[in-house]
């Protein structure tokens, strides 16, 4: 696990943003126990506090539930998780195609173009 | 390992509270009438040039000068022989024997520090690449940096004052005394205040940070609040408002 840290914006949301994409990705499995607060603090050489915070917010999403005494634990539900992978795809899109736009692509362009990529996928 | 987050006491005082405080050295003013709230649980990065008050100020917290004007309280008291045993101040000049070994010297300070933890000293020394019976004066700068550290963190101050301890240090050592400063920092008691003009890497582990500029405050608050509001990291807020 390694966070790329960027100083100039806050740091909780860009833990909190690589929890979600980790989970979502199944690098987290479904019920399994995330690293404790001063761990991720640690690795990361974050101020613990912001890392609690990152958790709480982490919390508020559904994604994941704290046990007192016992740590923070992913959610076993798995329609959260599919949904929060759902959202987190159709975020980069969005981002995608917005890009793609402004680079003067059409929607039918992009479409033309995602179908050649995946025949060059497939070769 | 879980950890709760307490939050302090509300009732309780600010564990530093400076009033327009002043200290002049012969004619040279080092603070310049400085107000400033540490609230307790924090993380202070006090950021500044060289000469701009910094280590001054670490002092008068400490108790190891006193103002020329102003007030400055502890816990709510004058800085005194209450104070100082919640209190611990590194120093950035280091102050031990050379020809003592690395055990030798814990010993030593634990005699005037009783508070000092033997255990957590020993894990500290292993986690900081330090030998026992290493002498003070064989070791690289960035060694003793690190044995500094170990010191003070196996005390169990309330308020760690900790005076540049990234200046002058190879990038291993640094990557060190973060990752230590970050993992026995005790939230739910302590209160750590950091002076550096090294900004880049030590920023993450603000809480709060204080931009100090000819012995004047030039800028201070939270440091996520800072991010947020500006979009700048600390280290380019540093160069914009120490300019």
């Amino acid at each position: 696990m390694q966070f790329k840290i960027d100083e100039g914006s806050p740091i909780y949301r860009q833990i909190l943003e690589a929890f979600i994409r980790q989970i979502a990705c199944g690098y987290w499995s479904p019920g399994e126990k995330l690293p404790s607060i001063r761990e991720v603090a640690e690795m990361a050489r974050v101020n613990p506090n912001t890392i609690a915070r990152a958790f709480q917010e982490l919390e508020r999403t559904g994604l994941a539930e704290t046990r007192r005494g016992e740590g923070t634990f992913v959610t076993t539900d798995r329609n959260a998780i599919v949904d929060c992978r759902e959202e987190t795809a159709r975020k980069i899109w969005t981002d995608f195609l917005e890009k793609m736009r402004e680079l003067g692509f059409t929607n039918d362009e992009v479409r033309r173009l995602a179908a050649g990529l995946k025949e060059e996928n497939e070769l | 390992m879980s950890i709760t987050v307490q939050e302090h006491n509300q009732s309780a005082p600010p564990v530093v509270q400076l009033t327009n405080l002043v200290k002049r050295y012969g004619l040279n003013k080092a603070l310049n009438g400085v107000d400033l709230t540490i609230e307790g649980g924090k993380v202070v990065g006090l950021l500044g040039h060289n000469g701009s008050g910094k280590t001054t100020m670490l002092k008068i917290i400490a108790g190891l000068r006193s103002p020329s004007a102003g007030t400055v309280e502890v816990f709510g008291m004058a800085p005194g022989v209450r104070t100082k045993q919640r209190v611990a101040f590194l120093p950035e000049v280091n102050a031990y024997y050379d020809w003592m070994s690395v055990d030798y010297l814990i010993d030593f300070v634990k005699s005037f520090h009783p508070d000092l933890n033997w255990d957590r000293a020993e894990v500290l020394k292993k986690f900081m690449g330090l030998k026992g019976n290493s002498k003070v004066g064989a070791l690289s700068k960035g060694q003793q940096a690190r044995l500094k550290l170990v010191i003070g963190l196996s005390r169990s101050a309330d308020l760690m004052l900790l005076d540049e301890p990234l200046a002058g240090i190879d990038p291993p050592s640094r990557a060190r005394i973060l990752q230590a400063l970050v993992g026995e920092f005790r939230q739910e008691r302590q209160t750590l205040i950091i002076s550096t003009h090294e900004v880049k890497e030590a920023e993450p582990i603000f809480d709060h940070v204080v931009f100090l500029r000819e012995g004047r405050i030039a800028l201070e608050g939270n440091a996520e609040a800072l991010r947020a509001e500006t979009g700048r990291s600390m280290e380019e807020l540093f160069g914009e408002v120490l300019e």
